[in-house]
């Protein structure tokens, strides 16, 4: 499997590359095109149940295709719905990631993507939701951001505070908690109740540039009200 | 052939996402193999251990080399077996009681998961056979901070894109009403509080939590506060009943509300604007309608306003039906109910009403 961003910036798509038999994972809806060689089977990640508690849980239409070059080898472009960068990087084996329920696109076969119920506290507090995804495993995967994905390194016991909805995904050796926003970090009244995330290194911190949350406030002030 | 990696090796000269390493635990410490080259060998007793990781399945070591902090995470099955097998009682008991703390916040979780789960179920089972009775009470056991949360978003987003009139005789006046009114529900957890919005549709509105929002279009088309303050009693008594909550649970499900208020407050109102709820032109059944009029009246009643304004308001929008007004849409009027006021009104015991603390031709003049 070979992969490569083509028009990378505010529109990109991943073009990726399969021998014969190969296969990727991509996020339902993130197809754009394929060779005629390319099956898409909707195999449901962790079976029946598995789906249906991230379709239920995560409040989303999650579920995975598999793309697969059953008759051939052939590419596959995949594209995001929101303008935005797209990250592709390996999976060690040894990093487990967590990424916000929208921030993921593609990911090898192998790789292994669970959805996880945050921690009482953290989700009753947190305002990207109760649900995350914890993807674990050795292989390609690629996230996608609203805007620029910007990665944020963290040493030992390196603290950052990081808005809740500009989150796309961190390493799960970092620990977190998640605050009431301080006043000044968020507009009040396009964001509602602001929350922020104090990440404590070891690990990695991938935040995007843009706030879905505050562009949809943003739109909406234009979009005619009804009476 | 390199040894294969079982742990992650953590320094202030690595990578912030760590070196995957090979771990090896013998008798007297930890050789630590993060490359052919880079071996590091820790004698156990400068080892502090907890538990960590998004599922607290792993463990921590930390150390210091050098005055320099080194950290490893392991979630190994094996190596975290030979940890526990030491025989350093010091680090063994780290590890029994890291390893109780993983397994009790996980059972924790778990326990959490399948009461809420079990609970929700109940409550979904009830609302299915969808009684009205059971509907209530799942809202009256829905914590009031969730209204305010709800009530807060949806009150923003009444709020956007209109002009708010922050001062002046109006703002003056439907907040000196909205606090005689409010001052009779003594015992309510909700916070009242009125905004005035300069727009010439016929239209006032009470959320969930107490926020009211009055238009000045409602103003121009009354003859006196009393009728102004008729609008406000049966809008407030809205809240009080907590309508707006149960037509919310009606439409969109227990389940719904539980999701949208616990995993996204932000977005809240948004959620339910895709589930095709709109939180300000909910229309309430004819039978809360009728309670929140009867409730409304009385409260008028308890702050010695007199009740002609609020009937005098309801006949005469009875009689302008047609007329394009939100308040209208959302609250269908007959000369029904406004002869049910009458009635009900005449069988309060008569007090002379005391006037409303409002200027009332500056109201008008500002409009
Ligand atoms: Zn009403």
């Amino acid at each position: 499997m070979k992969s490569e961003i083509l028009y990378s910036g505010a529109f990109p798509m991943v073009r990726i590359e399969l021998l014969a038999g190969e296969s990727v994972k991509a996020e339902s809806g993130a197809m754009v095109a394929s060779s005629p060689t390319i099956d898409v089977d909707s195999k449901m990640e962790g079976g029946f149940l598995g789906a249906l508690s991230r379709k239920v849980l995560s409040g989303e239409k999650f579920f995975f295709q598999t793309l697969r070059a059953t008759r051939g080898p052939g590419e596959v472009l995949l594209a995001p719905t929101v303008p935005g960068d797209i990250l592709i990087f390996e999976l060690d084996g040894m990093n487990e990631y967590l990424v916000q329920k929208d921030g993921f696109l593609a990911g090898a076969e192998e790789i292994k993507i669970e959805s996880k119920i945050q921690s009482l506290s953290r989700g009753l507090l947190g305002g990207e939701g109760f649900f995350i995804l914890k993807i674990t495993g050795k292989g390609p995967l690629a996230l996608n951001s609203f805007g620029a994905i910007h990665t944020v390194t963290l040493q030992p016991d390196q603290e950052y505070i990081v808005d809740n909805s500009h989150l796309v995904a961190w390493t799960a050796t970092t620990s977190y908690n998640i605050e009431k926003a301080a006043a000044g970090w968020i507009a009040s009244l396009t964001s509602g109740e602001g929350f922020v995330c104090r990440f404590r290194g070891p690990g990695m911190v991938y935040i995007q540039s843009r706030n879905p949350r505050g562009f949809g406030s943003w739109v909406r002030q234009f979009l005619p009200t009804t009476e | 052939m390199d040894k294969p990696h079982n742990a992650l090796y953590f320094s202030r000269t690595h990578p912030a996402s760590g070196c995957p390493c090979h771990l090896e635990v013998l008798p007297g410490g930890l050789t630590v193999s993060v490359s052919e080259s880079s071996v590091e060998t820790v004698p156990l007793e400068r080892l502090s251990i907890k538990s960590g990781g998004f599922d607290y399945d792993h463990l921590i070591l930390s150390w210091t080399t050098d005055g320099d902090e080194r950290q490893m995470y392991v979630k190994d099955p094996i190596v975290i077996a030979s940890l526990a097998t030491l025989t350093a009682p010091e680090v063994s008991r780290h590890i029994a009681r890291s390893i109780k703390d993983t397994s009790r916040a996980r059972q924790a979780t778990k326990m959490w998961i399948w009461l809420t789960m079990a609970s929700l179920m109940a409550i979904l089972v009830g609302l299915w056979a969808a009684s009205d009775v059971l509907v209530q009470v799942a809202v009256h056991r829905i914590p009031i901070e969730w209204e305010h949360t709800l009530g807060e978003s949806a009150r923003q987003q009444v709020l956007m894109g209109q002009r708010v009139i922050t001062e002046g005789p109006t703002v003056d006046a439907v907040q000196n009403m909205t606090k005689r009114l409010a001052g009779q529900l003594h015992d309510s957890p909700y916070r009242f509080r009125a905004t005035v919005v300069r727009n010439e549709t016929v239209n006032a509105m009470a959320l969930p939590g107490g926020s009211v929002i009055v238009y000045t279009g409602l103003l121009k088309q009354a003859d006196s506060p009393e009728e102004v303050a008729g609008v406000l009693a049966h809008e407030l008594s809205h809240v009080v009943l907590r309508h707006g909550m149960e037509s919310m649970v009606q439409s969109a499900g227990l389940m719904t509300i539980v999701m949208v208020v616990l995993g996204n407050q932000q977005g809240a109102i948004g959620a339910l604007e895709r589930l095709g709820i709109q939180i300000t032109s909910l229309k309430f059944s004819r039978d809360k309608e009728t309670a929140a009029d009867l409730h409304g009246l009385h409260l008028l009643d308890e702050a010695d306003i007199s009740p002609a304004g609020m009937i005098a308001f309801f006949e005469r929008l009875a009689k302008s039906d047609g007329m394009p007004t939100a308040l209208l849409s959302t609250h269908p009027m007959s000369a029904e109910r406004a002869a049910r006021l009458k009635r009900e009104a005449s069988s309060l015991p008569r007090v002379s009403p005391v006037p409303l603390d409002v200027d009332w031709a500056a109201v008008k003049a500002s409009l």
